[in-house]
């Protein structure tokens, strides 16, 4: 989040009017990731062919007179477990690690519809499962932030070339310096660092918004059903939701609106009609004062300094902007994150059954003798890594005869009165604010011996993918100095389909902080990796 | 903050040994190294002990929410559409013998 780096909206209008091909685009970003990429590891393959032929495409276009898409020439990464037809989608696992799918994402498409350029793929944890973009096969993301001193990625990505595997899971891959957060952390950091200006991530428990907060960038889950999961890598599935993350709200509600809407392919999305009668619902905001809930159980939780000044700074300039705030109450909160835990890996140790080695992924070299029982199992050993094997056997553990009644048929229960606690507290209030995170980002490694440690840091976020409402992060740059270099972050929940209504708190609190930035320059502080990546703009 | 009712007899907090990771493998069709093995026993114990507060509380007034979404799910039209094709089937197979997928040996 800087103050002058050129946005989404600006690269295209820059493309449209030919002062910029979408060709020096393109290749100003190449340069930037084969820069940045080997001390970050965000990228874990960038597609360097494709990308080039996709803005030839865009050039073409424009200089034949035909109306170019409303993303026309931005270049946009795309987390590692979204399909683009022939290209390795591998969720950061080594299941996966050669699977290339044979068609592409419904976001995917909607992205090349608009004319952007599909950059590459991002890094994450494996299948989504995790908090620190730890758990990848290709080794560790670096957060941009604080980001100068540690040593070179001995790496994938940077190259263009298809990542080999078998280089990174010895350990290779950042091991100094802080967590991106994750799951979408390569996403996250790629977007903080300027490698590009655009970066889609997925979100099932906090996935989008709590890297977007480690790395200073905002990212949005929307509300459930609202974007296609057609050719998302199945995590969690009533949970799991495609996001953007991006560097002002005006590029977040830009992407957001070109993948968003009903889809063919994917049931669960809500249908055009759905989202019109959702957001009717809403009332007409715009013509009254924002209505802001404080979340009153938040207050009791212990938070760092940075964080509790962020929010409680962010409360008061809403305030001062004539935004009501009042204090509301959601009991349930304080269990979500087990019941969270529960409903995802029971989802997944259902979803992930599907890789066995038999018809794609990781099949085990075993004697011709083996049985078919013993090569999957096998073939599944071998292939996913140790968090998504805890998760498979934590979810078969609780929907196992005898534990299923206590544990995923009770977290199952919590979920609805979760959802009924928010709809109550949206009866007298807009938005929910909250924090994000309860710290800033983490150093890498600093949970690795503590499953639940790592669970912990979703604690604020897991609410919103119980609930299917929208929620975003907001970087808050009035932290002053308590977060010691490392950004901090805010978070607002909406009702079902007000995506527009945190997009406008978005746009408020930008302002702010865009005012608090040029400050902060002033008196010399706030530097991270990209501020020294130079670059013409 | 809202007390949360709890139930009046909580239940025993299952004990997870090497028994129960060897059963869970079974079930999950997922073969362990030995030292991961001993890491889960330590790893599921803790897990299920800070869910403990979850399964104490009264929820018998909520149903379970199995959904996402309120909202029902919005299916296309039942028609004939082109679809992967048997090339395209088989491009990822581990191992293929022709047209099929070359799969161990499930009859003896």
């Amino acid at each position: 989040m800087t103050a002058e780096e050129p946005s989404a909206v600006e690269w295209t209008r820059r493309v449209r009017t030919g002062e910029w091909s979408a060709r020096q685009v393109t290749e100003h970003f190449l340069q930037r990731i084969a820069t940045l990429n080997p001390r970050l590891n965000a990228f874990v393959e960038v597609w360097t062919a494709s990308a080039m032929e996709q803005a030839q495409r865009v050039d073409q276009k424009r200089a034949a007179g035909q109306q170019l898409g409303p993303l026309a020439g931005v270049p946009i990464g795309i987390k590692d477990n979204l399909c683009v037809a022939g290209q390795v989608c591998s969720a950061a696992s080594r299941m996966l690690a050669n699977f290339r799918p044979t068609y592409t994402a419904t976001v995917c498409q909607r992205l090349e519809r608009a004319d952007a350029v599909l950059m590459g793929r991002t890094n994450m944890d494996e299948f989504a499962m995790g908090s620190g973009t730890e758990y990848s096969c290709y080794g560790p993301t670096r957060n941009p932030h604080l980001a100068e001193t540690g040593p070179i990625v001995a790496g994938p990505g940077a190259a263009g070339a298809a990542v080999n595997v078998s280089a990174t899971e010895a350990g290779a891959g950042a091991t100094e310096g802080y967590s991106p957060g994750g799951s979408s952390g390569g996403s996250a950091a790629a977007v903080a660092a300027g490698m590009v200006p655009l970066t889609l991530g997925s979100d099932t428990g906090g996935s989008i918004r709590q890297p977007a907060a480690f790395c200073g960038v905002y990212g949005l889950k929307p509300t459930y059903g609202r974007v296609s999961r057609y050719g998302l890598l199945a995590f969690a599935s009533s949970l799991d939701q495609v996001g953007p993350l991006a560097n002002s709200p005006e590029d977040l509600e830009s992407l957001f609106l070109t993948i968003e809407g009903a889809d063919d392919y994917d049931a669960t999305c809500l249908s055009s009609a759905a989202i019109r009668r959702a957001e009717e619902a809403l009332g007409d905001w715009r013509q009254r004062p924002l209505r802001v809930g404080f979340v009153a159980e938040h207050t009791e939780l212990s938070l760092d300094p940075a964080v509790r000044q962020a929010w409680e700074a962010t409360r008061d300039y809403l305030q001062s902007q004539g935004a009501m705030v009042t204090r509301v109450s959601l009991p349930y909160q304080t269990q979500a994150i087990a019941a969270y835990y529960l409903v995802a890996s029971c989802e997944a140790a259902s979803n992930l059954s599907r890789y066995d080695g038999m018809h794609f992924g990781h099949r085990a070299n075993l004697p011709e003798s083996t049985s078919l029982e013993q090569v999957m199992a096998a073939s599944r050993g071998e292939g996913f890594g140790a968090e998504v094997k805890r998760r498979i056997l934590l979810g078969t553990f609780a929907l196992s005869q005898g534990y299923a009644d206590r544990y995923y048929q009770q977290a199952l229960r919590l979920r609805q009165a979760i959802r009924q606690d928010f709809a109550t507290a949206f009866q007298s209030v807009d938005v929910l604010l909250g924090p994000t995170t309860a710290a800033p980002a983490f150093a890498i490694g600093a949970h690795r011996q503590d499953p639940v440690a790592m669970y912990l840091t979703d604690q604020f976020t897991v609410s919103a993918n119980l609930a299917g409402l929208p929620a975003i992060s907001i970087p808050v740059a009035a932290s002053g100095n308590l977060s010691r270099g490392l950004p901090v972050a805010v978070q607002f929940h909406a009702p079902p389909c007000g995506e527009g209504l945190l997009f406008h708190v978005a746009d408020l609190l930008h302002r702010w902080n865009l005012r608090h930035l040029s400050a902060s320059r002033v008196e010399g502080h706030g530097a991270s990796i990209k501020d020294s990546a130079g670059g013409r703009s | 903050m809202t007390e949360l009712n709890s139930t009046s007899q909580p239940a025993a907090e299952p004990e997870v040994t090497m028994a129960t990771i060897s059963k869970l493998e079974r079930l999950a069709c997922l073969q362990l190294a030995e030292p991961d093995r001993q890491a889960l026993v330590a790893d599921l114990a803790k897990i299920l002990s800070d869910a403990r507060l979850l399964t104490q509380l009264d929820l018998s007034a909520f149903e379970p929410a199995t959904q996402g979404s309120s909202s029902g799910n919005v299916l296309r039209a039942d028609e004939v559409a082109p679809s992967s094709t048997l090339e395209q089937a088989l491009a990822n197979a581990p191992e293929v013998s022709g047209p099929y997928y070359h799969v161990p040996r499930v009859l003896e």
